[in-house]
C-alpha cells in the first residue's frame, strides 16, 4: 500500500515538473525586396521570421557601394519586439551607381544581418518643358525623372527660382529677367550631373506700335479688306452708325497714308472675302434683318475691280479663301452652313464641291495653308480640311480660353510661310504664333491696345504684321504695326 | 501509521488539485486598427483612364460605426521602373485617375505611392507587366444547375474561353467582367392600373410604348475568376471564364457582356484566390475563418499599420460578347414580365420615386456601338 501512494506522489510530482522547458528564441532575418528604386533612394522591405514576439534592440538595413559594405550607409529604424516585414526609404544616394544592401537585427547586442540585394540608382532625365515660350517672371513646369533635392535650374547662365518641387520629377519654375536673347537654352544641375533638351526657351517676343495713319471719318465694321503686293486695301461693310461704305481705302508701308478711293458697285457688309481680292455676296443695306442680299462678285487686279459670275448659291457671313489660285466661298448663315463653291478664274465657271463635315460661318477664325483649309471653331478645335480629297481632321486647340459670346468670336489671322499668326478675338489681348510644321503654339506679347474693338483687316509686309481695328467707344481706327521677332 | 499516510496522502492530492487546477488568465493582444487605409484599383495596357479608390474600411460588428469613407486629397502616383511618373489627380469619393491617354507596357514593373494629407506615406511593392495569351474566341453555353430548392434549378450563361497557354511559362489568368448593357423587353400591353386608382383599380390600360429598352448593370453574381495554369501548362483551353445568373430578365433578348482577360503575378493571383474564398463563405464549418487579407501596401512611417487591398498591375484584352437568346439552349421559364413601358423600368408604378429623386428612364436607343450582327 505504501508503494502505491509512492508511486502516486512521484507520478503527480513528474507531472507537476516534467513541462517542457522554454526553448531558445530562433529567428530569421531576410532582405525582402528592393520595392523602389529611384535617382537618390531606394525604398527596402526586410521581414523577421519568428514564431513568438522577440525584443531586438535595433533593425534596419545597411547599404553600401561596395560588396564588403565598408563605411555603409546604416538605416537605423530603432527597437522592434514583433516579427513580420518592415520598410525603410533611404534618400541621399548618388545617381547612377550600384550598391548592395542587406537587412539587419541587433539582438542582445549582437549584429545579425539577412541575405545581400543588389540594385542600381537611376539616372536623372530631363523630359520636357512647357509652356516652350513664357514671359519674364511666370512659371514654366519642368518634367524629367530622378531630380534630387540639390536640383537647380538655369536659363542660359541666368539661375532661376525654384517655386515648387514635386515628386522628383516635377519642377515649377520662375523665368529669370529678359537678359536681351529670346532663345535661351534650359540647363538643370543635379547631383553634378547636367542635363538638357534639344529645343531652348523662347522669350515671348513681339512688338506692338500704333501708327499714326488713319481712316477720315469712317470707323469700318463687316466690312473687306485685301492685299495686292505691298498694298493694302480696305473698305466697303458700313459705318459704325450704320452709314454704308461704297468706299475703299488704300494704304502703303512706303507712305504712311490711307488713300480713299470709289468702288463702282455698292457695299457688301459680311461678304465672303479671301483677303486676296476676290469678294462677294453679304448685304448691299445696312438695315436691321430681313437684309437685302448683294449677289455681285468682284475681283481687283491692282488696277480695276472686274466684276465676276456670282455664284448658284447665296453666302453672306461665309468662309472665302483661295486654294491652288480659285477662289472658294464655304458655310454661312444664308441656307446651308456647310455649303462649298469654287470660281476658277480661267473658265470663269462656279462649281459646287463636297460640303464642309461642320457648318460654319465668319464669327469662326479661318486661314489656308499649302492650299489647306483650317479653322478654329467655338469650342477652340483647330480643324484641317483637305479641299481635294474632302477629309477633315482635329490638329490642334487653341491655346487661350474663350468666353461664350464673349470672347470666342471675332478672331484674326495671318499666314506667314509657315508660321501663322492667330489671336485677337473680341474682348482678347491673346496673339499666338502656330508653327504649322509641328503645330506648336508660341505665345507673343500681349496686345496692348483696346480690347472692345472688332477687327478690321490684317495685311503683313517685310516679315511685319499691320492690322486695323475699330473701337467700340473710341472715334477713329486704329492702325497698328506688329514685329512679331522683336521686344 | 497508516492512517497518517492516508491523510498526508489526502493532503499532498488536495494541494496538488489546489496549486495546478487553476486557469491562468491569457491576454490576447487583439488588432483594433481604427479605421484600416483600403487601397483598391489597378492599371492595364489598354490606353484609358483607370482608377485608383481610397477609402477607410469601416469596422464590421454588431455595433455600427459609420460607412467606409472615402480619402480625399492624397497624393497618388504611379512609378515605373524607369521612374517615370504619373499623378493621379482627385476626381470624388476616394477616386484618384490617370490621364485618358495613360497605358502600362509589358515588361516593365509599377508602383503605386500614396501620401495622405496627414504626410503618411504608403508604398506598393513592384507589379510586373506579363503579356497575357490572346484569347481566340468566346463561346457561351446555358448551364442549369442544381438548388437548394428541388423544383428550381439555377439557370445561368458560362462564357467560354478559347486560348492557348504558352508551355515556356507561368502565366495566371484574371477574367473580370464589367459593367454591361442588355436589352431589357417589356410587355407594356400588360399594363395595369393602380390599386389606388379611383375609377378603374387594377383595371387593364395597354399601353402602346416600349417594348425594347436598354439598361447597363455589372452581371451579377459578382465572382472572381482567377486560375494559376499549374495544372494545365502549355495545353488549349476551353475554360469559364465568367457566368452570369439568368433573373428572368437578361436573356429575354441580347445581352451585351464586356469583360477584361488579364494577366496578373503571382501575388495578385493568390491575393484575388484568397479574396474569392472570402467572398463564398456561406457560414458553413468548412468555411475558412474570416481575415483581413494582406495586399502589398506598406506603410513607410509605420511598418506594422495594416493596409487593406492590392495594387496589380495586367496585360488587358477586352472581351465583347453579344449573348443572344436564339442561341441558348435554354433559359429560365417562366421569363420575367414587365407589364409597363420598359423606358419606366427602374421605376415600375413609382416605386422607386422619392420626394426630390425620380429614377432615369431607359433609353430606346442602344449604344452608339452595339452591334450584335
Amino acid at each position: 500500500m505504501k508503494r502505491i501512494y509512492f508511486y502516486i506522489v512521484l507520478v503527480l510530482t513528474l507531472l507537476t515538473f516534467s513541462c517542457e522547458e522554454e526553448r531558445a528564441e530562433g529567428f530569421n532575418i531576410l532582405t525582402e525586396e528592393i520595392v523602389n528604386v529611384s535617382g537618390e533612394r531606394v525604398i527596402l522591405m526586410g521581414r523577421i521570421i519568428a514564431f513568438q514576439n522577440i525584443p531586438m534592440q535595433d533593425h534596419g538595413f545597411y547599404i553600401s557601394s561596395n560588396e564588403s559594405f565598408n563605411q555603409p550607409i546604416i538605416h537605423s529604424m530603432g527597437q522592434i519586439d514583433r516579427p513580420g516585414r518592415f520598410a525603410g526609404e533611404i534618400s541621399g544616394l548618388d545617381l547612377g551607381v550600384t550598391y548592395f544592401a542587406k537587412a539587419f537585427v541587433v539582438r542582445d547586442g549582437e549584429t545579425l544581418f539577412g541575405n545581400t540585394l543588389t540594385f542600381q540608382t537611376l539616372g536623372a532625365v530631363f523630359d520636357d518643358f512647357q509652356p516652350r515660350t513664357q514671359f519674364p517672371g511666370e512659371i514654366i513646369t519642368i518634367t524629367g525623372r530622378n531630380f534630387a533635392d540639390d536640383v537647380e535650374v538655369f536659363f542660359g547662365d541666368q539661375k532661376a527660382e525654384i517655386v515648387q518641387f514635386e515628386f522628383g520629377f516635377r519642377l515649377r519654375v520662375r523665368v529669370p529677367s529678359f537678359n536681351n536673347v529670346v532663345q535661351v537654352p534650359i540647363r538643370v544641375i543635379t547631383r553634378g550631373n547636367e542635363l538638357s533638351v534639344d529645343f531652348p526657351f523662347n522669350y515671348v517676343t513681339g512688338k506692338y506700335t500704333l501708327l499714326e495713319a488713319n481712316l477720315d471719318e469712317f470707323r469700318l465694321v463687316d466690312n473687306v479688306f485685301f492685299q495686292k503686293g505691298n498694298r493694302f486695301f480696305v473698305g466697303l461693310g458700313m459705318n459704325v452708325n450704320r452709314t454704308s461704305s461704297n468706299f475703299l481705302w488704300e494704304y502703303k508701308p512706303t507712305e504712311g497714308l490711307w488713300k480713299k478711293e470709289i468702288f463702282p458697285g455698292s457695299t457688301h457688309r459680311r461678304s465672303a472675302n479671301s483677303g486676296t481680292g476676290y469678294f462677294g455676296g453679304g448685304f448691299q443695306d445696312t438695315n436691321f434683318p430681313p437684309e437685302v442680299y448683294n449677289d455681285s462678285y468682284w475681283y481687283y487686279d491692282g488696277d480695276d475691280f472686274v466684276r465676276i459670275p456670282n455664284p448658284p448659291f447665296e453666302f453672306a457671313e461665309s468662309f472665302g479663301f483661295m486654294a491652288q489660285g480659285q477662289f472658294y466661298i464655304a458655310g454661312g448663315t444664308l441656307g446651308i452652313g456647310s455649303n462649298v463653291y469654287r470660281y476658277n478664274p480661267e473658265t470663269s465657271l462656279w462649281q459646287i464641291r463636297p460640303n464642309l463635315p461642320f457648318n460654319v460661318d465668319s464669327r469662326m477664325l479661318h486661314f489656308v495653308h499649302n492650299d489647306k483649309l483650317y479653322w478654329i471653331d467655338m469650342d477652340k478645335v483647330l480643324r484641317e480640311y483637305d479641299l481635294f480629297t474632302a477629309q477633315s481632321r482635329v490638329i490642334s486647340e487653341y491655346p487661350s480660353p474663350f468666353i461664350e459670346d464673349f470672347s470666342d468670336t471675332g478672331g484674326t489671322s495671318i499666314v506667314m510661310g509657315d508660321k501663322v499668326y492667330i489671336g485677337l478675338y473680341n474682348n482678347a489681348r491673346e496673339f499666338w504664333e502656330l508653327d504649322m510644321r509641328d503645330y506648336v503654339w508660341t505665345r507673343k506679347t500681349i496686345f496692348p491696345g483696346i480690347t472692345r474693338a472688332r477687327n478690321a483687316g490684317i495685311f503683313q509686309a517685310e516679315g511685319k504684321i499691320y492690322f486695323l481695328r475699330t473701337p467700340d467707344f473710341e472715334s477713329v481706327m486704329e492702325f497698328w504695326e506688329f514685329d512679331p521677332d522683336n521686344l | 501509521m497508516t492512517r497518517v499516510l492516508r491523510i498526508f496522502f489526502v493532503f499532498i492530492l488536495l494541494g496538488f488539485f489546489i496549486f495546478n487546477s487553476c486557469i491562468d488568465r491569457f491576454n490576447i493582444p487583439l488588432d483594433e486598427p481604427d479605421f484600416i487605409l483600403n487601397v483598391e484599383g489597378y492599371i492595364t495596357t489598354q490606353p484609358r483612364s483607370h482608377q485608383i479608390r481610397l477609402s477607410r474600411a469601416a469596422k464590421y460588428g454588431p455595433d455600427f460605426l459609420g460607412p467606409s469613407r472615402p480619402v480625399n486629397l492624397a497624393t497618388v502616383l504611379i512609378k515605373d521602373n524607369e521612374e517615370k511618373s504619373v499623378l493621379l489627380p482627385y476626381t470624388e469619393n476616394g477616386i484618384y485617375i490617370t490621364p485618358d491617354d495613360f497605358a502600362a507596357k509589358v515588361g516593365n514593373s509599377y508602383n503605386l505611392e500614396i501620401t495622405l494629407p496627414n504626410g503618411d506615406r504608403y508604398i506598393s511593392t513592384k507589379e510586373y507587366v506579363n503579356s497575357v495569351p490572346k484569347m481566340d474566341s468566346v463561346t457561351y453555353q446555358a448551364v442549369r444547375t442544381a438548388s437548394e430548392n428541388r423544383l428550381n434549378d439555377v439557370i445561368g450563361v458560362q462564357i467560354i474561353g478559347h486560348f492557348q497557354d504558352p508551355q515556356d511559362e507561368v502565366n495566371y489568368y484574371y477574367w473580370r467582367k464589367l459593367d454591361s448593357d442588355f436589352a431589357i423587353i417589356a410587355e407594356p400591353e400588360l399594363y395595369t392600373l393602380p390599386p389606388t386608382h379611383p375609377t378603374n383599380p387594377r383595371g387593364s390600360a395597354p399601353k402602346d410604348c416600349c417594348v425594347r429598352c436598354f439598361y447597363k448593370e455589372f452581371p451579377a453574381p459578382p465572382s472572381i475568376m482567377t486560375v494559376a495554369d499549374e495544372f494545365f501548362n502549355g495545353n488549349y483551353q476551353r475554360r469559364m471564364i465568367a457566368y452570369i445568373l439568368d433573373n428572368g430578365t437578361r436573356f429575354k433578348d441580347t445581352y451585351r457582356l464586356d469583360m477584361q482577360h488579364l494577366s496578373v503575378s503571382a501575388e495578385a493571383h493568390r491575393f484575388l484566390t484568397l479574396m474569392d474564398q472570402q467572398l463564398r463563405l456561406t457560414g458553413s464549418v468548412f468555411d475558412p475563418p474570416p481575415a483581413n487579407i494582406r495586399g502589398n501596401m506598406v506603410s513607410l512611417k509605420n511598418p506594422e499599420e495594416q493596409v487593406l487591398g492590392y495594387f496589380f498591375v495586367s496585360d488587358e484584352q477586352f472581351i465583347r460578347t453579344y449573348i443572344k437568346k436564339e442561341n441558348l439552349e435554354f433559359f429560365l421559364t417562366p421569363q420575367s414580365i414587365i407589364p409597363e413601358d420598359c423606358r419606366e423600368y427602374l421605376n415600375i408604378g413609382g416605386s422607386n420615386s422619392s420626394p426630390g429623386f425620380t429614377p432615369p428612364k431607359l433609353s430606346v436607343e442602344p449604344p452608339p456601338d452595339w452591334n450584335p450582327d
